[in-house]
């Protein structure tokens, strides 16, 4: 079922992005050593697993007031036709017919809308947060065999309309190891699954530093321990590549270096729980500019907006939550002199810094954008759409607030080819809301994923 | 006295209507004591007091609190009080007139619960009281006019002092005008601490009608009128109806990390909200349950006694797996309550991340009180009648904090404690534009920090 | 760097010269003279036996003066030190400011408050603080020489802590040390009910003591024990009884604690603690012989307005409990900001209160940040411009001094004139301790307590060349 863009496609991509630096250039032409390395996403996965390419499910069509596909004009009285998890049709009742064997589940005046898509999540295992913190990066670390859809959160996840989550490890260390992008409802975790590695984490400043004493105390360490992990993880990688072009000998396989090959051969990005100004520049020069990294920021608070032209320019996305606002605490000679104190939208910092979602239109690698996240269960898992409403509420236009919880985070984990929006061909993920998906007066009639009832709200008792 | 409902009944009352139908009331259940917020006089009776100034507020939408709005209606007020509300009220020429077309105007809000912001943790407190706290203004930029502080309290009988704060910004004298209005105990109640109770309770009852004995003799000395039994004054309020009695359980407001609670924990579950409301018997008072998390399996019953609650819709704590529908948190606790003839109002989500019930810099927004309006749509989320969920924040809160009388709703008499909105209160895109508290404008978006910079 | 060569040869000179008796004449300098006269741009001061005898620009040094060319430098009364912590045994200090939450942890949400809750505090309003203050100490003349002329020191302590005591800072016996044990009376409301109860009670015993005194005197009564004040009501009870001042300490033969009218008996010998309860009995109450509260007696002469008193209260939450608590007892007082936090209420937003109060205001010279803000305000300059008379708490160490007009600079470079931020600590607080008949301008008959700067005292690049103090120059200390 994957297919890689079109050739056209991505030329036209890199040539906006192209634009997009030549026209920003200040930085790229202040600091010729810096050089974006785009590359290009593989043709074959070697290392990441992928998930089934399809999910058996009924053939069903869902009838409702309003169809939001996200990546489309809003639909008024629409339908949309699934089976074995995908999409099969979408438009108006009037237009699509709905063939023989379909059976009709009409949801009234409710909105179909998109699962919601979190990057930023700990919550698969039973648990909390989750770090071993052995080392100060931990890439032999994964999360995938922790994924139980048992979950007591994953099912709150889907009554709050969630139904895609980037399960990564904690941020106790540089680098807690590896994520797993997975749907909140599935009969297995194999068939909930969309991609391990989902990416790799990353954790700077803040969080991980050492008090015991050890290396990465402060960024000059952090940086150190992950540059030197990064850069075995690359001539491991460059190894395997050579042995394959025919230069050299075939290298010993190394369990813990081999998810870093994946990274370097852009088959997933590495997700990077950074904020502040300082550290999120300090990021985007290491890991994206210096490794060349399909880079995307989670968890991005605090007032590292401020840089956000020099991050879209970069084709770095950011999905920011849970706090929502970095609190300005102004300065300037007087009062009334404009710069005073104030709760900042994070989120409306970073687009109306620049950070459209323009830069880039391929998939993945190098696209810039805004999302939100939870960061769950430190905010529960349900109420990532409370995210967005903030958002919204702080200066976020709404219609990008519906991106930031769809079709934006679907593309920079590099998984809109099967979520993040209503469109044929991609997975059933359908959910029924009351009203204004942002709006949290509206709640969740029906979740369906993978073309499956994986929740239906019980008037009486509803799980949320 | 079986309290015990059949719970299959319980469960067949409890859908989620839209409406207070008044047929419920029925069989021995007490009738809800009158709404605070009936509708506003439009003429009001003349002002005996003197007026030194005067100020009206024109041509808003006027949500006067109890779910009814106002198109285009004029409020006005003298010095603290509003004087009228209605159309057509004839305006003092000396007024200064707010214009609020297009606007909404709401009660103030007035929260149950909020730490941190105006007051101390001293035992008095007006003595400790800051009415230059920075998070005062944090506070009614969120809408936020007054909250009930409390001290003391939560023990095995009723006790505690409690206060109704007003955010009257810089103005310490204004800012007590309620005090002890609430006092509070816990459940569960062992079998000696309840018996104790009874026991203060039969105590309170004999002097009761020792009193009204005095009291019918016609030739009784002031200094032979009884005197009331020891550490039984909060009790007698409380049976008095002068205080509210607030009942918490234990832990049963936590929400732990993430507002995720462990099952099944020692909290409000549903033997005691039953316990709750044999105390409520007991006294022939309604009570309050402060955060009750199995409260919706017994709507009735929490009714029949006259009680109201304080819901935390975003609290979750898992069935039991045998008893998925009778046990457990529900985000539809306050719809259900509602249905059933209950006032609620609600809290936010507390432990673990998120800031609590305050307002500060470093909390997570939409979990703490900069955004009160959010757990009312948490209720509305559940079910709660979305026409009437304001409520939940001025006139139901009001309540619950024994402060109707002065607060919580848009009517002649009340203080004027207003809030001028730019939109829906309870929609996530609206705020503030202004907040008057006892009739002083003591908030304004567009000079204060905090929103000023964001235009819609 | 000239001066300095110069001025190290003239200091020698000045060292050796000290105890000059002749005339001093102070040549060519611009003359800041703090009171409505303004500056004289060019001009003698004259100092003989002490005090100023003569000022302006035609003023001729007599033969036989010693004569200092200031050119191009300034002369302006010594700094008054008003409220002082300096050279007591504990020195007090500043209560913790209120943690602010915005300064939480990162990410972890606002800290928990902490509320302060200093002790309330009790009555000893009569208790001197001259009585605790060892003469011997560096300190005195360290300030001094920094140009600290007038020294008042001041107990603190919750409640009424008692009696300031107003010192000459050259004193070496503690006879001439302290010229004035009782300059003022000193109250630090606690903010909490205990504190506020304090008040209240310890006004209203006041009140009643008050009336007592207004009673005519019983017959059979000694006359020995009335002689109150109120029976001469012309007359200034606190002022005739001073200590003379002006004249060199030595003279005076230690008249140190001359009787006032209602002189309580020696605080030492209350039996009572000084931080804690109440007197036994109401004095009003108890009979027969009804014993007089000292400290009782000294809040009547509060409110009689027989003495001076401080109250410190840097916010104007404090004020308006304090205002809570007393209701509508008033007198004229000082109100001392020592610890001003925008958290709790601005001075400059205060000002219905400190009107309310009749209050001037000493205040600690600084730009404060709004809350929540890197903003800062200029809050002298607003009370100036409401016409609060301003005072400023100066610094208690050397150094602080030192400092000092770098606060003023800050002060005058956003927004205060540069005459109120000189006054403010000179002229105005000598007028707050009633002494600006003797010391805080440049007034002809006035004592010489004078600082001479080498330009303009709020010049960065300026320093303080020459202090004098009753005329006599105070020689640098040679290791600096």
């Amino acid at each position: 079922m994957r297919s890689s863009p079109k050739q056209t496609f991505r030329r036209l991509g890199r040539v906006a992005t192209a634009a997009a630096l030549a026209l920003a250039g200040a930085h790229a032409q202040q600091k010729p050593s810096m050089t974006i390395w785009y590359g290009d996403r593989p043709k074959d996965y070697e290392v990441a697993k992928l998930g089934p390419t399809s999910v058996p499910s009924p053939a069903y069509a869902f009838k409702s007031k309003r169809v939001l596909p996200v990546t489309a004009p809003p639909i008024e009285d629409g339908v949309v036709l699934t089976r074995n998890g995908k999409i099969l049709a979408i438009g108006r009742a009037a237009d699509v017919a709905i063939p023989e064997g379909f059976t009709v589940v009409d949801l009234g005046d409710r909105w179909c809308v998109p699962g919601f898509v979190d990057l930023h999540c700990h919550i698969a295992s039973e648990g909390f947060d989750i770090n071993d913190t052995v080392h100060q990066t931990n890439p032999e670390m994964r999360t995938l065999d922790l994924v139980t859809m048992e979950h007591e959160q994953l099912k709150l996840a889907l009554a709050g309309g969630v139904t895609t989550v980037n399960y990564i490890p904690g941020s106790g260390s540089n680098m807690g190891g590896f994520g797993t992008l997975t749907k909140t409802w599935g009969r297995t975790p194999e068939e909930a699954l969309v991609r391990f590695p989902g990416c790799l984490k990353i954790a700077q400043a803040g969080n991980p530093e050492r008090s015991s004493g050890d290396l990465g105390l402060t960024p000059m360490g952090m940086n150190e321990g992950l540059r030197a992990t990064l850069t075995r993880g690359r001539d491991y990688h460059l190894a395997w590549e050579a042995w394959k072009a025919g230069k050299g000998d075939k290298p010993q396989f190394e369990a813990g270096l081999e998810y870093l090959r994946g990274l370097f051969r852009h088959e997933y990005p590495v997700c990077v729980h950074t904020q502040i100004y300082q550290v999120v520049l300090q990021t985007v020069r290491e890991l994206r500019h210096e490794m060349g990294l399909w880079t995307v920021i989670v968890h991005g608070t605090f007032d590292a907006y401020r840089l956000s032209e020099f991050v879209a320019d970069s084709g770095v996305p950011i999905a920011g939550g849970p706090r929502q606002y970095h609190f300005d605490r102004g300065g300037g000679a007087g009062a009334g002199s404009g710069a005073e104190s104030a709760f900042r939208g994070v989120l409306a910092g970073w687009y109306g810094g620049g950070m459209h979602g323009w830069r880039s239109t391929q998939r993945g690698l190098g696209r810039d954008g805004i999302g939100v996240n939870t960061d769950s269960p430190v905010v529960p898992q349900q109420e990532l759409s409370v995210q967005a409403a903030m958002a919204v509420r702080l200066g976020l236009a709404d219609d990008v607030g519906i991106l930031a919880l769809t079709i934006n985070p679907a593309r920079f984990i590099g998984a809109d080819d099967r979520v993040g929006s209503l469109e044929v061909g991609k997975d059933a993920d359908l959910v029924f809301w009351s009203g204004d998906p942002i709006d949290p007066r509206s709640h969740v009639e029906l979740t369906v994923v993978n073309g499956n009832h994986a929740y239906r709200r019980d008037p009486r008792h509803p799980r949320y | 006295m079986n309290l015990a409902l059949p719970i299959g009944v319980a469960l067949a009352v409890a859908t989620i209507t839209a409406d207070l139908s008044a047929q419920r009331f029925q069989g021995r259940r007490r009738p809800p004591r009158e709404e605070g917020g009936a509708a506003p006089v439009a003429d009001a009776p003349k002002a005996e007091r003197k007026v030194s100034s005067w100020t009206a507020i024109t041509g808003g939408d006027v949500h006067i609190g109890d779910g009814n709005v106002l198109r285009g209606a004029t409020i006005l007020i003298g010095d603290d009080r509003i004087e009228k509300v209605g159309h057509d009220i004839e305006i003092p020429e000396k007024a200064t007139r707010i214009d609020a077309a297009g606007k909404v105007v709401a009660p103030g809000f007035c929260v149950v619960r909020m730490q941190g912001v105006a007051a101390g943790g001293g035992s008095e407190v007006r003595d400790d009281l800051n009415p230059f706290d920075p998070s005062i203004k944090m506070a009614l930029a969120a809408g936020i006019t007054s909250f009930l502080w409390q001290s003391g309290g939560g023990s095995n009988t009723p006790a505690g002092k409690s206060a109704i704060v007003k955010l009257a910004w810089g103005d310490l004298p204004s800012m007590v005008k309620e005090e002890n209005t609430v006092v509070s105990m816990r459940v569960p109640l062992d079998a000696s601490s309840m018996a104790n109770l009874r026991k203060l309770v039969r105590q309170a009852r004999d002097h009761l009608d020792k009193v009204r004995e005095f009291e019918g003799k016609a030739d009784a000395k002031p200094e032979d009128r009884p005197k009331p039994p020891q550490g039984v004054d909060d009790l007698l309020a409380v049976m008095q109806g002068r205080k509210k009695l607030w009942i918490s359980a234990g832990s049963g407001g936590g929400g732990g990390f993430g507002g995720m609670m462990a099952r099944p924990s020692g909290g409000f579950a549903q033997k005691e909200v039953r316990q709750a409301l044999e105390v409520a018997e007991l006294v022939g008072q309604g009570v309050v349950l402060d955060v009750p998390v199995e409260a919706w399996v017994v709507p009735d019953e929490v009714a029949a006694t006259g009680s109201m609650a304080i819901v935390m819709p975003r609290l979750v704590v898992s069935s039991d797996p045998g008893r998925p529908d009778d046990t457990g948190s529900n985000i539809a606790q306050a719809a259900i309550l509602d249905a059933a003839g209950v006032p609620i109002s609600v809290t936010v989500p507390t432990g673990g991340y998120g800031g609590g019930a305050t307002v500060g810099t470093g909390g997570i927004l939409g979990r703490d009180l900069h955004t009160p309006f959010v757990d009312a749509a948490f209720a509305v989320r559940g079910g709660y009648p979305s026409r009437k969920a304001l409520r939940i924040l001025t006139l139901d809160a009001a309540r619950i904090s024994g402060a109707e009388r002065r607060v919580g709703s848009i009517e002649a008499g009340k203080d004027a404690d207003i809030l001028i909105l730019d939109g829906d209160p309870l929609n996530y895109k609206t705020f503030v534009q202004s907040a008057l508290v006892n009739g002083k404008v003591v908030y304004r978006k567009d000079e204060e920090p905090f929103y000023r910079h964001i235009q819609r | 760097m000239q001066t300095t060569t110069s001025f190290a040869v003239l200091l020698t000179a000045l060292a050796v010269t000290a105890q000059d008796q002749r005339p001093t004449a102070l040549v060519n300098a611009r003359i800041l003279t703090m009171t409505d006269g303004g500056s004289i741009e060019r001009g003698t001061v004259l100092i003989r036996d002490g005090k100023i005898e003569a000022l302006g620009p035609d003023v001729r040094p007599p033969l036989g003066a010693r004569v200092i060319d200031v050119a191009g430098g300034t002369v302006m009364p010594g700094y008054v030190h008003a409220w002082s912590g300096a050279g007591l045994s504990a020195a007090p200090r500043a209560p913790q400011e209120a943690p602010d939450p915005t300064r939480g942890r990162r990410g972890r949400g606002p800290r928990p408050e902490v509320t302060p809750q200093p002790s309330s505090g009790g009555n000893s309003a009569s208790k001197r603080v001259a009585d605790g203050v060892y003469e011997r100490q560096d300190v005195f003349a360290d300030l001094l020489r920094e140009g600290v002329t007038s020294l008042s020191v001041r107990p603190l302590a919750p409640g009424f802590p008692g009696l300031a005591a107003r010192l000459e800072p050259d004193g070496t016996t503690h006879g001439d040390l302290v010229v004035d044990p009782e300059s003022y009376v000193v109250v630090a409301p606690a903010t909490n009910t205990a504190g506020k109860k304090l008040l209240k009670d310890e006004f209203d015993k006041a009140k009643k003591a008050l009336e007592e005194r207004k009673k005519p005197p019983e017959p059979q009564k000694p006359a020995g024990t009335e002689g109150q004040p109120a029976a001469t009501p012309d007359a200034k009870p606190a002022e005739p009884q001073k200590p003379a001042e002006g004249g060199k300490p030595a003279e005076e033969p230690k008249p140190q604690e001359p009787p006032k009218p209602q002189e309580p008996p020696k605080p030492q010998e209350q039996p009572k603690p000084a931080t804690d309860a109440k007197p036994a009995a109401a004095p009003a109450q108890a009979q027969p012989a009804p014993k007089k509260d000292p400290n009782v007696e000294v809040l009547a002469d509060v409110l009689d307005g027989k003495r001076k008193t401080f109250v410190r209260m840097s916010t104007v939450m404090e004020m308006q409990h304090w205002l809570d608590a007393v209701g509508e007892t008033r007198f004229p007082m000082v109100v001392v900001a020592d610890a001003p936090d925008s958290r709790r209420g601005r001075l400059d937003e205060g000002i219905a209160e400190l009107k309310k109060l009749g209050a001037t205001v000493l205040l600690a010279p600084r730009l404060l940040d709004l809350p929540f803000s890197r903003t800062l305000v200029n809050v002298p300059q607003r009370l100036h411009e409401a016409g609060i008379a301003l005072g400023f708490v100066l610094p208690d160490d050397p150094a602080g001094i030192r400092d000092l007009r770098f606060r003023l600079m800050e002060l005058v470079r956003s927004g205060l004139p540069a005459d109120a931020a000189l006054r403010a600590v000179t002229a105005v607080p000598a007028k707050l301790l009633g002494i600006d008949d003797k010391t805080g301008s440049i007034v002809a008959g006035l004592r010489a307590d004078l600082l001479v700067f080498d330009g303009d005292p709020l010049d960065p690049s300026a320093s303080l060349r020459h202090v004098f103090l009753r005329g006599r120059e105070i020689t640098k200390d040679p290791t600096r």
